[in-house]
């Protein structure tokens, strides 16, 4: 469905997208992942359309985005992180534009978005919050039934039960076999609703794969309070060891927690604690460029 | 307080340096260039009195520019000319910049970051204020030394740069009231410009005729007109504008520390859900959000349409009784049809408001663009060719019907006050039409590069500013023929004063057409957001 191969581009001396790499089958979730500025937004005007790789290709449906793009637009329904509107129009006539430029927009699936998300279509845009902007996009493009749905940051200015409320349309979608691209810098929100996560930064693919292998990746923390003799120096992927009187904390890799298990039981171990990694520090592993992953 | 509100104006005042720089030089050229066109046409002061005698006493004439106050003098001439023009242009830049910095940031949001802060309610709407008072006070040191320069008397000079200035201050007071009262900066700086509107047709109205003059004291381009520069130099007529500018600056500033900070005294209403698509196109979507300019523009320059036919037919009553004036026109014309060259050459001005209001469409096309509105429409299943095709109906039919509309209102208007038959209605109609070549012409060009290359949209407007000096100094400076000619309008034929020749009109279109051609190539290959 989404196969963008080693796409580069570059605006002026700012490499945005780095050969990026990035596929989404038929009827997948994939989450896209990045910090601000890592090119999320670039990736997604790329695929449709507005911009053009400096080298590598992009396809959409198979196609080339850049030479048709309105025809496979046929099939798609876009969010933008930053939604800017007509001020002199109302949320519904805005909605009604919009949805109606599309294919497979339905009136009666919209008024039961505009119910979902608490939205009153008689204001008009220039008094509405940036989250109210972001639900005249959303639900443009949720009243559309398409096969593809590219989502930009979309929760970002929702407060959490409208923030469900799109979580809910999303599984919604994919039980109906559609195919899902969703941007986002909040991994909990990935996490909640993908089964597929890319990660970038800087333009690169740092990670790519399931969020569950993912998970494997980052380091587990261990805690014991123990009354033997305990070394654990010889283990391979054990760090941040500290062992102060009988306490012991360090940080290990997932293939050597059980290693440093069985030593702490030997050592007679009195409490013991495994915590697998956070999403926030998975976060932080890939995001800050020192990810231990080949 | 601190020295917070200093701050506040310093970092106000920055935002706008160059436009407050532009316009005060820009406006201080059009005082230097109007001199000495007057200084060359009528070097002595014979020659200005004899100009005066025939020509300024018509209403035709003198209706959008007052009475002439001193003849003997280029500064008493310049003064005439320009007074009422420059109150309007002045006010009208006052506006835009007073309701930038008030009720635009407040609906942004920003005016909540700012007043975090050390500042207070009421330094928001005074800050608003420096750089149209900026902007004015460098404007008129600018004019006072080019008059002076001319060899003028300092202290009529001084009283026509400053009636210009405080005229036009009441104007800002009343857009900074209008920030207060509008929940929208389109709402608040549109109501003003309506009022300065009305206030400027009363001022003409009061020139028609002098049992209505009195009119004038009515409204500030009368009262900037009654100061009477290098003759009375009344400096009441000064202190009445100035008196109206404290009060009403002192009401609005009151009323910003008293209310909620961003809310307005109308609030915003709430519109339809639906329905006001006739479909989902990009076409259907443009005339949803331009129809509300269109209808104003179109209301508006009808209006002005009306009055010009009116004015139209007080021009010719004057030729027939003024043997002196017959021999002028032939003279400056080369016609003898002094009431047709009269609207032909007020056609052609109201087709540059025309051209100013075709430019705003086009560039709305840019405005999505940068807003991000672009993106969202392409997303869907509209081609870049569809939008593009959508803007240029909304335009091409817009300007059209615009054209049609004065040249059917001055027709009609005349022949109703003359009781003249019906043919001079074809005839202005016609010469409307002639004239919307020119426009397409102009909004072709902003076309082309707001479609190609967004980053010189700003040359549209450039393009505007060269066309209408062109056109109000070309002849006056007596500028070579091939540099007249640079603008569509010295192409449009000036029928039915000359031959009726389709030939150059045929070309502008042409010309119109390529370019056209351009914006849709240059869209078709380049990325968006450029």
């Amino acid at each position: 469905m989404i196969d963008l191969d080693n796409v580069v581009k570059t605006f002026g001396t700012t490499r945005a997208l780095d050969g990026l790499t990035l596929h989404v089958d038929e009827g997948g979730i994939h989450g896209f992942l990045g910090p601000n500025g890592a090119g999320k937004t670039t990736t997604l005007r790329i695929l449709l359309g507005l911009l053009k790789p400096d080298t590598g290709t992009a396809r959409l449906f198979g196609a080339d985005p850049w030479v048709k793009p309105e025809e496979l637009h046929r099939r798609l329904a876009y969010v933008p992180a930053e939604v800017s509107l007509w001020p002199g129009l109302t949320g519904g006539e805005t909605i009604e534009a919009l949805g109606r430029m599309r294919w497979g927009y339905s009136p009666k699936r919209r008024d039961e978005l505009i119910t979902q998300f608490d939205f009153n279509p008689r204001t008009k845009v220039s008094a509405y919050s940036k989250g109210n902007r972001q639900k005249v996009a959303l639900i443009a493009a949720l009243a559309c039934d398409v096969d593809v749905y590219l989502f930009d940051e979309p929760t970002d200015g929702l407060d959490p039960l409208m923030a469900e409320a799109f979580r809910e349309c999303v599984r919604d979608l994919h039980t109906r076999g559609r195919t899902i691209l969703l941007s986002s810098h909040v991994l909990a929100e990935v996490d909640a609703v993908c089964d597929q996560v890319t990660i970038i930064r800087k333009g690169k693919v740092v990670e790519s794969g399931m969020l569950s292998d993912l998970k494997k990746v980052a380091l587990h923390t261990i805690s014991a309070v123990f009354e033997g003799d305990l070394t654990v120096a010889d283990i391979a992927g054990v760090t941040n060891v500290s062992i102060v009187g009988k306490t012991f904390t360090a940080s290990v890799d997932t293939a050597s927690v059980p290693l440093v298990v069985s030593r702490l039981v030997t050592a007679n171990a009195t409490s013991l604690e495994v915590r697998p990694p956070s999403l926030e520090e998975l976060f932080l592993t890939f995001y800050d460029g020192k990810s231990t992953t080949p | 307080m601190s020295d917070a509100l200093p701050r506040l104006v310093n970092f106000t005042v920055r935002q706008d340096r160059f436009r407050i720089l532009a316009w005060a030089v820009a406006l201080g050229l059009l005082v230097l260039a109007t001199a000495a066109a007057w200084n060359n046409l009528y070097p002595t002061q014979e020659s200005r009195e004899a100009f005066a005698s025939a020509l300024v006493s018509t209403p035709a004439v003198t209706a959008f520019l007052g009475p002439l106050n001193d003849a003997t003098t280029v500064g008493g001439l310049t003064a005439w000319r320009l007074t009422s023009i420059l109150t309007l242009v002045l006010a009208l830049v006052g506006i835009f910049l007073v309701v930038r910095h008030t009720r635009t940031e407040a609906a942004a949001g920003r005016t909540d970051l700012l007043l975090s802060g050390q500042l207070t309610r009421q330094s928001l709407p005074i800050a608003a204020l420096v750089p149209p008072l900026l902007t004015y006070a460098l404007f008129a040191v600018i004019s006072w030394i080019v008059l002076i320069g001319f060899g003028q008397a300092p202290m009529g000079s001084l009283v026509c740069v400053t009636a210009i200035v405080t005229s036009a201050l009441t104007f800002v007071a009343l857009a900074l009231l209008a920030a207060n009262v509008f929940p929208t900066s389109r709402a608040a700086s549109g109501a003003t410009t309506l009022v300065t509107a009305f206030l400027f047709l009363l001022f003409v109205a009061s020139n028609t005729d002098s049992g209505v003059s009195w009119l004038g004291i009515l409204t500030p381009f009368g009262w900037a007109s009654r100061a009477g520069a290098f003759a009375s130099n009344n400096w009441w007529w000064i202190a009445l504008p100035v008196a109206v500018f404290l009060v009403v600056t002192a009401g609005a500033v009151v009323s910003t520390g008293r209310r909620d900070v961003g809310a307005a005294l109308i609030p915003q209403r709430e519109g339809r859900q639906s329905g006001g698509l006739w479909s989902g196109s990009p076409l259907a979507l443009a005339w949803r959000v331009d129809r509300a300019l269109v209808f104003l523009w179109l209301g508006a320059l009808t209006v002005l349409a009306v009055i010009v036919g009116i004015l139209t037919k007080s021009a010719t009553t004057l030729l027939d009784s003024s043997q002196q004036l017959q021999e002028l026109v032939e003279r400056l014309g080369g016609s003898s049809n002094f009431t047709n060259a009269y609207a032909v050459s007020l056609i052609g001005a109201m087709s540059l408001a025309t051209t100013a209001f075709a430019i705003t469409l086009v560039l709305r096309i840019h405005d999505d663009e940068v807003e991000g509105r672009t993106e969202l429409i392409l997303s869907t299943d509209v081609s870049r060719r569809r939008l593009l095709t959508a803007r240029i109906v909304i335009v091409g039919v817009s300007t059209l019907a615009i054209q049609a509309a004065v040249g059917l209102a001055i027709g009609v208007a005349y022949t109703l006050a003359a009781d003249a038959g019906w043919s001079p209605v074809g005839n202005y109609l016609g010469v409307a039409l002639l004239n919307t070549s020119a426009v397409w012409l102009m909004a072709a060009v902003a076309l082309l590069v707001a479609a190609a290359s967004p980053k010189f949209a700003w040359v549209a407007w450039a393009a505007f500013a060269y066309v209408v000096a062109m056109g109000e100094l070309g002849a006056l400076l007596n500028l070579p023929t091939w540099i007249q000619g640079t603008t569509p309008y010295w192409f449009v034929p000036r029928w039915p004063l000359e031959a009726f020749n389709l030939l150059p009109v045929l070309i502008l279109l042409l010309i119109s057409a390529a370019l056209v051609v351009g914006a849709y190539f240059g869209l078709r290959r380049r990325e968006i957001p450029a």
